[in-house]
């Protein structure tokens, strides 16, 4: 395979990538002739630049149209080629017949991911629909030269719609770049103009030459070797391409059909392939979420907010259906009771011991058993009193000389409990 | 562009918070009545313990003609131990067993013999019933409790005569069968 070297928008050249299906239309034209499968006729136009070797800076249009970028690539190379025939009767052309395609390139300087996301943003507002017709505009200042229009039509052979062709190109040139030298940047200035066929001479013999109208044939023997030193596949683009084909891109176009119209550099098409293929995901990205989705979600939390609050509210005041019966709950009058009661019982005790023992005890201690909370006082050798507390801190006496009525009417009651049970 | 939806399955986000706003709904009008329900299952189950220590106990005083030893609060005593084989201890979370016993003094009418007069021809004298103090015991269950809705519950449930609430202790009283 011939080497090929083409020129980037900058000006420094750069080695041709043959995967990329094109060579620097403003170099030479392009000599690369693939199989046709079908035509396509795509009418651009390409201006006709100064004589200058300066770096320029182009801007360029990327469309993309229902056909696989093969297809773009082989028309931008027919493209490339009847530009470059035009450019290479100027010596000091920089041949830099790039199609206007919308993106700016930019320094191409860049690596690899920064020229992809500055394509990127830029793709992102493009048209997506080919016009058929793309417009160069030379926005170099220092350009002098009035662009002329030139419409062109190119046969585009979309052969590379199937991923065996595509995956061919690709392993074409990753083989052709392995072996290949650098070529000093100088020395593609003053070849500029004399680059007369720069597309395809090393593929021309693949290629049938009826498949490329438009191209001349009459240099490629000649420039053949200058072509090959020219041509040159930057480092950042084949690294681009690599990782394109790694991740799959560079087979999975879909439907979406990278239309450079009138190509640039392959370095160039590397990028604004990768541009649009990473702009396709982005576009099924956002629309894989449908809307109804994110409507769900707030009717969703609407409702969960408004179920929680009633749930706290039932939960704090609930209401009168929800709540069951009451439990039973001790008064004060109970635990009066409770306390009387716990005095006779204690003093039921004392009298069982002056009963068996014909004295009072002279504690509660003596006594069979003691109830907590009661305290014994010993008036005499026949009168005690027991005393116990309220939980307000009253105390209730219990008199043994004359006890309360309240203790009176509980030791009937007990006793008639007693006597009945 | 072809819209491609989502072809996720099972529950969202919003999904999940919706459930868990309904159970905590569900939750709310359902707690009360289940904490009532846990309450009735609580006092049922200890009333069941008091009167399964009541029947053993009565049982012991009808075999031995006296009640069982009184004992500290969650000790069983040993007489009643077969009333409870599954738990040798009478603690529980919510209360405390205890078995007790007190004697009480009871003033009962004693016949006594009558005086015969010194002459044959006066009139006896009249036989007066003297009271007499009979010391006799009766047992006793103690219910050691913090919760004072058992306490009132127990307390309601076999009445003020046979039992009373003092601080902490719900006490019953058990008579001798027949007394």
């Amino acid at each position: 395979m011939a080497r090929k070297r083409s020129k980037s928008k900058t000006g420094t050249e750069t080695p041709d990538d043959p995967t990329s299906g094109g060579d620097d239309p403003s170099s030479k034209p392009s000599k690369r002739k693939r199989k046709s499968r079908s035509k396509k006729k795509t009418t651009t136009t390409t201006p006709k630049t100064a004589t200058t070797k300066t770096p320029k800076k182009k801007t360029a249009t990327s469309k993309t149209s229902k056909k696989a970028t093969p297809n773009a690539r082989q028309a931008e190379e027919e493209r490339s080629a009847a530009a470059t025939t035009e450019a290479t009767e100027s010596q000091e052309l920089g041949l830099l017949a790039d199609l206007d395609v919308g993106v700016e390139v930019g320094d191409l300087d860049l690596s690899a991911d920064e020229a992809i996301n500055k394509l990127l943003t830029e793709t992102a507002a493009l048209d997506d629909s080919p016009t058929g017709e793309v417009q160069v505009v030379d926005i170099d200042p220092a350009d002098e030269v009035e662009p002329v229009v030139e419409n062109v039509d190119v046969d585009l052979s979309d052969d590379l719609d199937e991923a065996d062709a595509r995956e061919r190109l690709i392993a074409e040139a990753l083989a052709f770049v392995e072996g290949e030298e650098d070529i000093p940047q100088e020395a593609s200035d003053a070849e500029d103009a004399g680059e007369s066929s720069q597309d395809g001479s090393d593929l021309a013999a693949e290629v049938p030459a009826d498949d490329a109208p438009g191209e001349s044939t009459d240099s490629n023997d000649g420039t053949s070797s200058e072509d090959a030193a020219r041509f040159k596949i930057g480092p950042d683009a084949l690294a681009a391409l690599k990782q394109l084909r790694q991740q799959g891109l560079t087979t999975h176009l879909g439907d979406d059909v990278l239309d450079l119209g009138e190509s640039g550099t392959p370095e160039d098409l590397d990028r604004l392939l990768a541009a649009t293929l990473a702009y396709s995901e982005m576009q099924e990205a956002i629309y894989r979420v449908p809307v109804s989705v994110r409507r769900g979600r707030r009717w969703k939390g609407m409702a969960a907010s408004i179920v929680f609050l009633v749930a706290a509210i039932v939960a704090v005041s609930p209401p009168a259906f929800v709540l069951p019966d009451p439990p039973a709950s001790l008064t004060e009058a109970d635990r009066l009771y409770g306390l009387r009661v716990t005095l006779i019982l204690q003093s039921q005790q004392v009298e069982a011991f002056r009963t068996r023992e014909q004295r009072l005890p002279d504690s509660l201690a003596d006594v069979a058993a003691r109830l907590p909370g009661v305290r014994f006082v010993k008036s005499g050798n026949r009168l005690y009193q027991l005393v116990a507390y309220t939980t307000a801190g009253e105390a209730v006496i219990y008199d043994s000389s004359a006890p309360a009525p309240e203790f009176a009417a509980i030791s009937r009651t007990w006793a008639t409990t007693r006597a009945g049970s | 562009m072809k819209v491609l939806g989502s072809d996720r399955r099972g529950l969202t986000a919003g999904d999940m918070v919706i459930a868990l706003a309904a159970l905590s709904l569900v939750f709310a009008f359902t707690y009360p009545t289940l904490r009532a329900r846990s309450f009735r299952g609580l006092v049922d189950a200890t009333v069941w313990e008091v009167e399964t220590m009541q029947r053993a106990a009565r049982g012991v005083f009808a075999r031995t003609g006296s009640w069982p030893e009184p004992e500290a609060a969650g000790v069983i005593p040993s007489v009643l131990s077969s009333a409870f084989p599954a738990d040798s201890a009478l603690t529980r979370a919510t209360h405390t067993l205890q078995w007790s016993r007190w004697e009480v003094v009871e003033q009962v009418e004693a016949l006594t013999a009558p005086v015969l007069p010194a002459e044959a021809d006066a009139l006896p004298d009249s036989v007066r019933a003297r009271l007499v103090s009979v010391v006799r015991e009766v047992g006793g269950i103690v219910i050691h409790s913090g919760n004072d809705n058992l306490l009132a519950e127990l307390l309601a449930r076999y009445g003020t005569d046979s039992s009373f609430v003092r601080d902490t202790m719900w006490t019953l009283v058990v008579e001798a069968p027949g007394s």
